[in-house]
């Protein structure tokens, strides 16, 4: 997944660099808040990002409110760096919208987890908003059209796109039908 | 209080940090990355001490914060003890407004701070090899 890096500290964004990049992590660097602003209010924004409590321009705490104008903890995951962890201090920043915090020196266990736990929230709202937007379904045969353009039964496309998985059974009115068609069909064997 | 810092001896200076123990530990046993992030903090290191010198002359708490709270960070990656210690007195000092403490600080700092580049900037050879 894509992370931004906001730090004004050029060893500081080395060093989460090299350590994103090692985790498999594609990043985007800004070096201080009113371009970690943009990055993250622009249509191609990273979903999840590390952004230093204390930067010229907007602190890491201005970022926060403001992206939050735009945009839900959901569907972006920040985390505040800061050397402080007194509990007020994680309380302002929560409030102002951080989803997490990370503390200096960073611990490789503890960045991994807390990047890893962004991600997951940010798939899992992705996952959500498959269902959520208006999806080109067959009037007829019920097939629906898929993001890459194939028709595929609806229930393979459920089983696709979530942790639903089908059990075949029939409801009263269909089973009726049927055994109404069956009965039709042998008597018609016996005439 | 001057009294409250570890001052560095000698022994200090030779011995901290250690850098396999440092890689270990803030550098996920990578030392790729603490190659770079040394080549980055070595080559800021005027900006770092300009930072607090400048924000000491012109006599503004607000910048003397903002630097010493910014190399604080940066020594942080790399955990000198001492350089730390006396760094975070300087903030302290200017989060206080007491900015005569924090000039008395900032030249035993200056020294502190030089050793420890020496010492980086030997490790960073030293692991390049």
């Amino acid at each position: 997944m894509k992370v931004l890096i906001a730090d004004d500290d050029p060893a500081c964004r080395k060093l989460l660099t090299s350590a994103l990049k090692k985790m498999g992590h594609e990043v985007q660097v800004c070096v201080d808040g009113r371009e970690a602003l943009y990055a993250l209010t622009s249509p191609f924004a990273p979903r999840i990002a590390i952004v230093d409590w204390m930067m010229p321009e907007y602190s890491g705490l201005d970022v926060c409110r403001k992206v939050r104008e735009h945009v839900s903890p959901i569907e972006c995951f920040i985390m505040i760096v800061t050397q402080k962890d007194m509990a007020e201090d994680i309380v302002l920043g929560l409030k102002s919208g951080a989803n997490d915090f990370l503390t200096k020196p960073f611990y490789q266990a503890e960045l991994e987890a807390r990047v890893s736990n962004g991600c997951k929230l940010i798939e899992a709202h992705q996952q959500l908003k498959v269902f959520a937007g208006l999806l080109p379904i067959c009037a007829w045969c019920k097939m629906i059209r898929n993001d890459r353009g194939e028709w595929e039964k609806l229930e393979q496309f459920i089983e696709d796109n979530s942790h639903a998985r089908f059990t075949h059974g029939g409801c009263p009115t269909c089973t009726e039908a049927a055994l109404s068609a069956y009965k039709l069909g042998i008597e018609n064997i016996k005439k | 209080m001057a009294s409250t810092i570890r001052r560095p001896r000698s022994a200090d200076i030779e011995c901290e940090p250690l850098w396999e123990k440092v890689i270990a530990e803030n550098f996920f046993g990578d030392v790729e990355m603490f190659r770079v992030t040394a080549e980055a903090f070595l080559e800021n290191t005027a900006e770092y001490l300009g930072g607090i010198g400048g924000a000491i002359s012109k006599g503004s708490v607000a910048e003397l914060i903002f630097a010493a709270h910014k190399l604080k960070g940066a020594l942080q990656n790399f955990g000198p003890s001492t350089a730390l210690n006396v760094v975070s007195e300087i903030e302290v000092a200017a989060r206080r407004g007491q900015m005569l403490r924090a000039q008395r600080f900032d030249g035993e700092f200056t020294n502190i701070f030089n050793a420890f580049v020496t010492q980086l900037s030997a490790a960073k050879e030293a692991f390049e090899q």
